[in-house]
This record gives structure tokens, sequence and C-alpha cells, in this order.
């Protein structure tokens, strides 16, 4: 699957400057995806990060002498019978000089101050294995028309303990009225004051902003999962989001692909006549943007501190998943402020049945995104049982009163993995959930849809 | 059957400074120099046509303005035992199912849920008025059904 793509720019207002800057982002992220191809390795839990064979064991036995070995900046390599841990910055450095250099060029190309010092500083970090610095300027350039995220970041990669990051890039120009129209609808979200666990070790995020771009480039981890939307600095930063907030980007390219390519199609399969005559094409779209606006204002409304260390490599199956059914309980209250409509959410809840679904049909070709196919297991398979998906004649009858009680029930057990549930405990929770078995109903209406494929 | 329109002295100024604004829109585009001729040749003229469309929408708003100044009722801060309960003009704060949140109570005009200004006529609105802080509502529609919790109660 490729990890590098470039869109043709839609922007008609971009101006030279900014098609100029972009492009040398573009070569930057080209080379971003170079360094994740050598990270990834589907064959093995831990990727390229551990050496093939290690145990997890061997690992934490390592790390107790040797705490890199467990750093988010490392490759760990056997030197005879030692494990050692090598830098991204000293394992990576020419690709890491050329990225850097590319950055200055492009900052020096542009006349957005913001985004000149940030870019600066980002070359500097990527040599120094901390974007600490680069990360809080990357926050201060939330109105700058062009924007770039470009480094190592995301943990999905890490299937062993979910620490180590892999690289990945976008770059893209800001679209200034989709922005203020789903800042609109985060801030509804956000308004509210959500009551935490008793007990659990809670984090208040300081500000989220989001940024909806037109992509010119994607690389690395980004373009491998396909993501829709991505916030970063993320969870895995908790201290420095803590501090200074964090911003969510929308990626326009990827979120049209996924709604006409997927969503759209399988809602056409896979709902009988009624639900289908239920909402046009505009509101299943309105409602899948609305979906990845509430489920990334949800990573920042609700945040339990020691959840990642508490669960490692299974955090992501749960969080995914938390700040899905988060969103959507979120919507009720909007509703009785007439701040939503209920044909609103029930739109949104038949694209949250389609987009489980599109998780698990790119499984095959998309292996890493079972976090995310594992959370729309437990979806369905709440839905189901509570009588709310019923397969007919002509397809599955959703009964969005039914889906909302169960989905609801879903988010409290959910919350209690993620605010003080243990590793132990929530694997045993996630091993019930046989997620072929559970698909398995649904599978002939995904018949000639296309694999998990490209753009 | 005239709806009656319930606003705070805020909201009513605002809403005639709009109208000010847009009577003095009206003027300038109806006597100005750049008033489109109806014909620019045999065919209608896409100004005139795009003209006359934005006096539609102006007038309309006009009249939609004037009505709401007849039928308008200021909300005043109650008195007495009244203070106690939720009315309009209330700000609220309340516990939503373990969603703390506060907000005041305004008509449907002045509503703005982003600005904490929730509708008399919203679901939440109608099954708050007239409760008292400590009270437990039932607020329901159709699909959801949620219990609210009165925490505190105050006007301005």
């Amino acid at each position: 699957m490729p990890t590098y793509f470039s869109f043709p720019s839609k922007n008609e207002s971009s101006i030279a400057e900014e098609r100029e800057v972009l492009e040398k982002l573009s070569q930057a992220a080209k080379i971003a995806s170079v360094l994740y191809e050598s990270q990834k390795n589907a064959g093995h839990p831990g990727a390229n990060f551990y050496p093939v064979g290690v145990t997890k064991k061997e690992l934490e036995f390592a790390a107790r002498k040797n705490p890199k070995i467990l750093d988010p900046y490392t490759i760990v390599e056997r030197k005879g019978k030692e494990l050692v841990a090598v830098p991204y910055s000293v394992k990576y450095k020419k690709e890491l000089e050329e990225i850097s250099g590319l950055l200055k060029a492009a900052a020096s190309m542009s006349s957005d101050r913001g985004l000149q010092a940030y870019l600066r500083s980002r070359a500097k970090d990527l040599l120094n294995d901390n974007y600490d610095k680069s990360n809080i300027l990357w926050l201060k350039t939330k109105g700058s028309a062009v924007g770039c995220v470009i480094g190592a970041f995301d943990r999905y990669l890490d299937k062993l303990f979910f620490k180590k990051r892999a690289f990945m890039a976008w770059a893209g120009i800001l679209d200034q009225k989709l922005t203020s129209e789903m800042n609109r609808l985060k801030e509804l979200i956000l308004t509210t004051e959500r009551a935490f666990l008793p007990g659990a070790n809670r984090a208040r995020i300081a500000n989220t902003e989001i940024r909806v771009e037109d992509t010119a480039a994607f690389s690395g981890l980004a373009a491998d999962f396909l993501f829709v939307g991505n916030n970063l600095p993320s969870s895995a930063d908790i201290d420095l989001i803590q501090k200074h907030g964090t911003v969510f980007t929308i990626f326009k390219p990827t979120l049209e692909w996924r709604f006409h390519a997927w969503v759209l199609p399988i809602f056409r399969r896979l709902f009988d006549e009624e639900t289908k005559n239920k909402f046009s094409d505009q509101d299943l779209q309105s409602a899948f943007i609305q979906s990845v606006v509430l489920h990334e204002s949800c990573h920042s409304l609700m945040r339990y501190k020691d959840a990642p260390a508490r669960l490692e490599e299974l955090f992501p199956y749960l969080d995914e998943l938390f700040t899905d059914l988060l969103g959507i309980k979120g919507c009720g209250t909007l509703i009785l402020k007439n701040a939503l409509t209920e044909h609103e959410l029930e739109a949104i809840v038949a694209v949250a049945v389609c987009r489980s679904l599109y998780f698990y049909a790119s499984l095959l070709d998309r292996p890493h995104i079972d976090p995310y196919a594992t959370g729309g297991a437990l979806v369905m398979e709440f839905l189901c049982k509570a009588g709310a998906l019923l397969q007919k004649k002509d397809g599955f009858h959703l009964d969005s009163y039914r889906a909302l009680i169960a989905l609801n029930q879903l988010t409290s057990i959910i919350e209690y993995y993620i605010a003080l549930g243990n590793h132990a405990e929530a694997k045993e929770f996630l091993k019930r959930f046989a997620v072929k078995k559970i698909f398995s109903p649904f599978l002939p209406y995904l018949a000639g849809l296309p694999h998990g494929g490209s753009l | 059957m005239e709806t009656t329109y319930h606003l705070t002295s805020k909201g009513l100024e605002a809403l005639r400074k709009e109208y000010e604004g847009l009577l003095e829109l009206k003027k300038i585009k109806t006597t100005g120099d750049d008033v489109p001729s109806i014909l620019h040749s045999e065919e209608a003229n896409p100004e005139y046509l795009s003209f006359q469309e934005d006096m539609v929408l102006l007038e309309g708003r006009i009249a939609d303005l004037e009505n709401i100044f007849k039928n308008a009722v200021l909300i005043a801060p109650p008195t007495g035992e009244e203070k106690k309960k939720i009315g309009l003009g209330a700000i609220v704060t309340v516990d939503l199912g373990g969603e703390v949140d506060e907000f005041t109570i305004v008509g449907t005009l002045e509503a703005d849920p982003l600005r904490k200004k929730i509708s008399n006529e919203s679901p939440l609105g109608r099954g708050l008025l007239g409760m008292r802080a400590g009270d437990m509502v039932k607020v329901k529609t159709a699909l959801i059904n949620h219990d609210c919790k009165i925490l505190k109660i105050s006007y301005l």
C-alpha cells in the first residue's frame, strides 16, 4: 500500500508563494514516507522498532538497565547479546538532515512569520529527537494559510508497548470557511464539563483548534492509515497538550474519498428501504463530517492521563472507540438545546454503522487498523444484541432509539476501562468479541466494494 | 394567531440596530446612482435580477423585524418567590446525566447554544421552566431521555 500521496490543488485562491512553500514541504513529506516504510513491519507486533524475535519481557528487562530502550524515539537493535537503543536522529541522520534542509528552505520562502518560526524550529527538533518547542510553535500557527506537520508522532505501529513513534507528514492549504463551521460544532461539544469517574486520573486539555485543509501531500503513517483527520500533539504528549492544547487537522481529500468510496456505497447496500429513505446523500455527508469532528473533539473532552501507561498496546483499541461513543452521547444534549436535530443524530448513528463496516472491510489490506475495526465490531455487536439493527428482506433496519440506548451502555463500559481498568481486565474484555464472527452477517452487503486500497 | 417574542433589553436593542442598518441600506440601494436599469438590452439585465432578489430578501427581513417589534415582550427579572423558579432570563446550572452545564434561558430569537443561550422552546428549556434548584426533571424527545438535576438558579 502506498504511504505517500499528493493531491492536485483544489484551492484556486492559493497564491504563488504558498504553492512554492507547499512544493518544498511535499518533498520533505516524501522523505518521511521512506522513514515510515523502514519502521513498518506487518509481520512483527513491534514492527521494526525492536529486533525480530525479541520478547516483551526481554525488552522490559533491558529497559530497567537502559530506559532508552523504551524511549519513543529510539530503534532497538541487538549488538551481540546486548539490546541497544539507537536514537532516530542517529539512525535516520541522512534523511532527517534532508527534511530539515527542506523545512528551512520552505520557511525562507514564506512571508508568514508564525509558519517560518515553526518550520525552523521543527527543522532543529527533528535532529534532536524532541519536538516540544516546535509543537508549541505549531499550535501558534492556527490561522496560517499553509499547514504542515512532519516528524515521528503516532504510536499505532508499536503493538508491543504503544510507545515508539512512527514517521508521518502532511502539508496543505487552510479551508477557512469549513474550518469556521467545524470549530462551531467543536465549541458546542466542548462547552459542557463532563463528569469524570471518581478516583480516575483526569487530564484537562488546554485548548483544541480545528483546521480543515486541502491537503497537498500526505505521507507515512497518516497515509498508510488513510486518516481523515489527526490530532497533534496527541495523548502521546499529554503534559504538553494539557498546558498548550492541540490542533486537529481534517484532510479534505481523504474525507471525501472515504465518504464517496465507502460510507455512501455501504449505506446504500446495507440498509432497508425505510432507513434509506430517511436520509439524503447530503444528510449523510454532513453527518460523516460531523462524526469526524465529534470524534476528535472528544479526544480533548475526556482524557484519562494514565490510560496509555495502564493499557499499553490495548489503549488505542479502547480510546478510539470511546471517543466515537462520547461524540454520539454528546449529541443528546445538543438536541435538548436545539443545537442539533434528531434527524442529524440519526444520520450520525447510520454513518457510525457504515464506518464500522469500512474499517472491517479495509482490514484485509491494512491489518494495522485493527484497533478501529475492533471498536467497530463492539458497536455492531451492541447494536445487534439490542435489536437496533434488524435484518429484513431488503436490508438492515436501523432503530435509532434502541441504537442510542445500546451505545450509551457501551460508553459506560468502555469508560470504566479507559478511566480505571488494568491491562489484564481490558484484555479479557476485548477477547470476548470475535471480530470476524461479529461482522460475518454483514459481509454479503460488502460484496463488490473495492478493497481498502488507494485513494 | 400572532406569536409573542420574548426578548431581553439587550436582544431588543441588537434587533433595533439591525433594523436601522437595513433601512439605511435600503435607502442607499434604491436612491443611489448604481440602481440598475430594468432592461439592459432585449433580455433581462442579470444585474437587475440580482438587485431585485436582494431587495426581496431585504424587505422580507425588514417586515420580519417590524412584526417582532409589534409583538415583543421584554423579559423582566422576576421578584420575590418567582426568583427561585426558572423563567426567561434565568441563568441555570444543571447536571445532565454527568455533564454539568450552565446557560441562560432566552426566547427563540436570542437562542445561541454556542454562547450558552438556550431557547425556552427547546426540549431542555421547556422542561426547566418553572422548576427550582434541587428539582429533578426528565427531559424527553423521541430519541433522547435525560435526567436533569437543577443545581443553581440566578438572575442578572
